[in-house]
């Protein structure tokens, strides 16, 4: 019986063996496991044997089925891979296709720039503050030691409202008055917004344009942290390592009053050659806040100090997109919009 | 203001380079708006003396001459020019040089000689507009020096002291702590007393607090020296005459406008002040008839005006060539007068800018002087004696400004000795006429009329000393919560939902064209713009819409075929009561279709496109849920076009755009628009406070049913009644199919919807599923008359 069992046992692996796919390696355990088949029908011919036999093929038995388990399953392990490879292999695709296609917008590089000064100066713990674009002479002037029939009205051409004397806001500095009327110091907000002037539209002049504002008031506020805060600022915005100066001079609601420039290096035709220069590049304005301003609020300028600085949103975004005319802004051609 | 480094170095008594110069100006707030280079930088544009002028052996309208410019040799130039001779100072640009329109010299040969260099003309060193001949310049410039170095500079509003060589000498002085001196002025007097003979009467004291005039007789009016025009070259002025250029010189030179009257002209010698008589009419002297009004102010004579004061002289009354006798006026002006005649009358001078700002009282009998000293030298004739000096009795004199020395460090956060902010304010002519410990009693000089409060000698410190010089620090700032302004809650979020829609953000002017407005039918109560640029931007938009539709134009005439635009922005309209009222509103508009690829066919934007897009705006604002109803808007397609709303309040209208209201916008294609005022969203978007539920472990039991209807019938209110009568067991139903032909009879349509049902608490049995289908079916058969698709 057991030379029959060995016989079972080379036949069953012989089979295996010849097993080229999984189904007909299902067929092979089918006829060499199955409760009729072979080595089954060698146990139920072990009661013919003595006692002393029985154990022993009936061990023998055991072993060849076991043996013939391992080869299956190891069979099967090396058909499956081979079968799963071939199957891959044969989903074989085009990777250089494009990707599926779907259109992504964008924000304008204005917003864009303006969400960008808002997040450095939130981050410094300034908040946003907004106000109407339609501005009476008060606020956008009185208010801001701007009195009538002063010179300083040269700086802003302003646009006013047919059949009355209110006026588009030629700054968002009005938005700093309102903000200051409404609450007590400390104030630390930025008023990123349009404003308006009666100036013809070429290049670098638009009539309508973006800026954003700033105001710090507390005690104890100085120069220094004037130029603390705009340094931190442009380098943020523009680079850490951009030398920056800060130089005298005028704006009626600011006194020291300063107009910031930085280094920037430009390419420019001298004597017919195309040469990279660096030129002091005038970024924004600011100023301690005017105690002139400070009573036209109600806020006793003894006891708090402050500062204000403002700069045009087109300019930023110009200088650091080497944008060089300020109608492509808006102009809104899709093909500038999808560029950043 | 132009400056010129030849003038300018006749007022600084100190040795100081070019390149300091300009770095000071710019430290002390004077500011640079360009240079034009004349020798200074380069050393190559050169006083040069003609020595010889010869004939050029091959061109008989050339010259070739020999040009001593201080070198050890004479340059050989060749010349088209005609006028210039033997002896004459000229400049010359040497090989190399670059000139101020950016033309580089190199070595030619001309007509088979080469030159040198190149003698210039006043227009190729952008010195004068003369183009016709060579610049001669003056016999007293040295040979070999640079011609000069011309500086534009931009003088704030507050500082009309720097209006002047003289005065931007004095700043620059200051920061050096030096002070410029003012030679005074020597004159022969030979007549009379001047009183004898003009007499003046100022009626506005209020508007003129000083006026000081002089005589002089027996002028010869003619061509000023070289000199005199080449120095009012250099500042951007032309010579008219030499008793006008001295005017202008002194005006230049120390900033205070002075006028020069013909004497003769003026009726019974006498001189008024007064106000202008409402309509009186005047003409200045260069041919401007005025109609003058009551706030104007004039001088006047025995009989009529002859000069409007502070702005410009009378055509009646002008220095001509037959003048010989000249009646000097130097005066001061009210600023706000001397400024709304400037405006009122569209005048600006160099004598109105300014008097405008404010000019130094003290510095007449100065300016008078140098004036006539000038003329005496120039003009010749004999000069009366004395000087007429009306003062305004009410003279102002202004008390002490208090400086407190702690408020310079509490201000600049800069630490300065006292003695340092004593030498400081000293040099700038102020007068420190009492000091304690605490603070100093600051006069200002009479040349700064900005100085009149402590805030201002701080900026004067910080300015001087030098913002370098400040040191930085960072406030201690505390922010608020929340940074942002309750607005963005909802522009943020519709912001993002747009983009990854494939919207791209637009940004328009607020003010548009009436008319265009008009034609879209929108010209009613339209916030108008007074003094608009151009009929363009004369009306504030009453909506974002045709802005956004413009710029839908522009891209379609540029081949765009998927146009996908928004804008938040602002619109403006009068209300009822005329008051200008200002909203945000969204406005996002859809033309053309989705491009075809490999992977998708191309798909046209339609109504249903704009809706889902508006649909997810809202879902990210948190409003899931809302009402469809038509929407009658001209404007829209009368089909194709709804709002979507919650109650009352409406949300957002959609719909495809009249192909009327696009024919006027040239725009033949089919727009889908979404409009959204911003303010009542923003409310809601900030009320939102999500809940969470708890999702169900239990599993879903998924149903399709497909039901037929009445093409008529309204999918909307199929899916009301799907939702109403499904109860709390349907979870969801969603329209998989819409199908109309074949096995679907005429006029009907199918509608099949994917249902899931699900129970918080347990696996649903089937029978439970099925009665609420039944429960379905038989409320759509009810309502709708549909019938179940088998």
């Amino acid at each position: 019986m057991c030379r029959q069992l060995e016989e079972i046992q080379s036949e069953a692996a012989g089979a295996i063996a010849a097993a080229e796919t999984v189904s007909a390696l299902d067929d092979v355990r089918a006829r060499h496991l199955a409760k009729r088949g072979p080595i089954q029908a060698v146990m139920k011919m072990m009661g013919n044997l003595s006692a002393e036999e029985r154990p022993i093929v009936g061990a023998a038995a055991n072993r060849v089925r076991d043996a013939i388990t391992a080869a299956l399953s190891e069979r099967r392990g090396l058909l499956a891979r081979a079968e799963l490879a071939a199957q891959l292999e044969a989903e074989t695709i085009d990777i250089t296709l494009p990707g599926e296609e779907r259109s992504v917008g964008s924000t304008h590089p204005l917003t864009r720039t303006m969400n960008e000064v808002t997040r450095i100066f939130t981050a410094l713990g300034f908040s946003v503050a907004t106000g109407p674009e339609i501005e009476d002479d008060w606020h956008n002037f009185e208010a801001l030691n701007i009195p009538p029939d002063h010179p300083a009205r040269d700086m802003h051409d302003t646009l006013y409202l047919e059949g009355s004397d209110l006026l588009l806001r030629t700054h968002t500095s009005p938005v700093q008055i309102r903000a200051m009327q409404s609450q007590q110091p400390p104030v630390a907000i930025i008023c990123p917004g349009k404003v308006f002037r009666h100036d013809q539209v070429d290049q670098t002049h638009s009539p309508m344009f973006h800026q954003v504002e700033g105001l710090l008031v507390d005690r104890g506020v100085t120069f220094g942290h004037l130029k603390g805060v705009l340094e931190e600022f442009i380098h943020a915005f523009f680079g850490p390592e951009i030398p920056v100066r800060f130089r005298p001079s005028f704006f009626p609601f600011t006194e020291p009053s300063a107009e910031v420039d930085m280094l920037l290096k430009t390419r420019r035709s001298v004597g017919g050659q195309v040469v990279e220069v660096e030129e002091w590049c005038e970024i924004l304005g600011c100023g301690m806040v005017d105690p002139a301003v400070f009573e036209a609020v109600g806020y006793d300028p003894e006891k708090w100090t402050g500062f204000a600085f403002g700069m045009g949103v087109e300019r930023l975004a110009m200088i650091r997109h080497g944008i060089t005319d300020i109608r492509t802004f808006f102009e809104n051609d899709i093909r500038f919009l999808t560029q950043l | 203001m132009l400056v010129s480094l030849r003038w300018l170095r006749e007022h600084l008594n100190f040795e100081i380079s070019l390149d300091q110069i300009l770095q000071d100006l710019t430290d002390i707030g004077l500011e640079i708006e360009g240079t034009i280079d004349l020798g200074h930088r380069s050393g190559k544009i050169l006083v040069g003396e003609v020595k010889s002028v010869e004939r050029h052996p091959n061109a008989d309208k050339l010259t070739l001459c020999s040009v001593d410019v201080g070198k050890p040799a004479p340059l050989s130039i060749v010349c088209g020019a005609s006028n210039h001779r033997e002896g004459d100072r000229v400049p010359v640009a040497l090989i190399g040089a670059e000139l101020p329109n950016g033309m580089r010299l190199k070595p030619v040969e001309i007509r088979g000689v080469p030159s040198q260099g190149m003698m210039c003309s006043g227009k190729e060193l952008h010195w004068s507009d003369d183009a016709s001949g060579i610049l001669i310049l003056p016999p007293e410039w040295q040979v070999g020096e640079p011609v000069d170095f011309l500086i534009d500079v931009s003088v704030t509003a507050n500082r009309p002291d720097c209006m002047s060589i003289h005065g931007i000498a004095r700043d620059l002085a200051a920061k050096h702590k030096r002070k410029t001196h003012l030679a005074a002025a020597r004159i022969q007097e030979q007549l009379e007393h001047v009183e004898q003979m003009l007499h003046v009467s100022v009626k506005e004291r209020s508007k003129c607090s000083r006026y000081c005039a002089r005589l002089i007789q027996g002028v010869r009016v003619g061509p000023s020296p070289l000199w005199m025009i080449r120095a009012l070259e250099s500042v951007g002025l032309r010579s008219v005459n030499n008793v006008v250029d001295v005017t202008n010189y002194v005006l230049m030179e120390l900033g205070h406008p002075l006028h020069a009257f013909d004497a003769e002209m003026i009726a019974d010698r006498q001189i008024t002040v007064r106000a202008a008589k409402e309509g009186e009419a005047f003409e200045t002297l260069d041919g401007t008839k005025l109609t003058l009004t009551e706030d104007d102010l004039v001088i006047a004579d025995g009989k009529r005006a002859v000069a409007l004061a502070g702005v410009m002289g009378g055509l009646n009354s002008e220095v001509t060539e037959s003048t010989t006798t000249v009646a000097l006026e130097a005066a001061h002006f009210d600023p706000v007068t001397i400024r709304r005649t400037s405006k009122r009358h569209g005048i600006v001078t160099d004598s109105s800018q300014r008097f405008e700002r404010g000019t130094d009282r003290a510095m007449l009998p100065h300016a008078i002087n140098r004036a006539t000293q000038l003329i005496k030298e120039i003009c010749g004739g004999e000069v009366a004696r004395g000087t007429i000096d009306v003062q305004s009795s009410i003279t102002e004199i202004s008390s002490p400004i208090a400086l407190r020395l702690s408020r310079v460090q509490q201000l600049l956060g800069l630490n300065l000795p006292h003695t340092e902010i004593a030498d400081l304010l000293v040099h700038l002519g102020c007068e420190i006429v009492r000091a304690d410990r605490e603070q100093f009693f600051v006069t200002a000089p009479s040349w700064r009329v900005d100085l009149t409060r402590e805030i201002d000698l701080i900026e004067e410190i910080a300015r001087i000393r030098g913002y370098d010089q400040i040191p930085v620090s960072l406030p201690a700032v505390v922010g608020q919560p929340r940074a942002l302004p309750p607005q963005s809650e909802a522009t943020g979020p519709l912001t993002d939902t747009l983009v990854a829609e494939g919207f791209h953000e637009v940004l328009n002017f607020g003010f548009t064209c009436p008319e265009f407005l008009a034609s879209l039918g929108l010209a009613e109560n339209l916030v108008m713009i007074r003094n608009p640029l151009t009929r363009d931007f004369a009306a504030m938009r009453p909506s974002v819409l045709p802005s956004v539709l413009s710029n839908v134009a522009h891209n379609l005439n540029r081949g765009a075929s998927d146009v996908r635009l928004f804008e938040i922005g602002t619109a403006h309209a009068k209300d009822d009561g005329g008051t200008p009222r200002e909203w945000t509103e969204l406005c996002a508009v859809l033309c053309g279709s989705t491009p075809a690829t490999w992977s998708s066919p191309a798909r046209a934007h339609g109504f249903h496109t704009i809706k889902g897009v508006a649909e997810r705006c809202l879902q990210a604002l948190g409003i899931a849920q809302c009402q469809v109803r038509p929407l009658e808007d001209p404007r829209f397609h009368p089909k194709r076009a709804a709002v979507l709303c919650q109650g009352p309040q409406v949300l957002a209208r959609i719909g495809e755009l009249h192909p009327d209201f696009l024919a006027t916008l040239e725009i033949e294609r089919r727009v889908c628009a979404l409009e959204m005022q911003i303010e009542p969203l923003v409310e809601r978007a900030r009320a939102r406070r999500v809940k969470c539920r708890e999702v169900s472990r239990h599993p879903s039991v998924d149903r399709d049913i497909a039901v037929v209807v009445d093409r008529s019938t309204q999918a909307g209110d199929l899916l009301d009644s799907i939702t109403r009568s499904g109860g709390d067991l349907l979870e969801s139903a969603r329209l998989f199919d819409l199908y109309e032909g074949e096995g679907v009879p005429e006029g009907k349509r199918s509608l099949a919807y994917a249902l899931v049902f699900r129970a918080p608490d347990r696996t649903l049995r089937e029978e439970e599923v099925q009665r609420v289908i039944d429960s379905i079916l038989s409320t759509l058969a009810e309502k709708h008359g549909a019938e179940l698709r088998q």
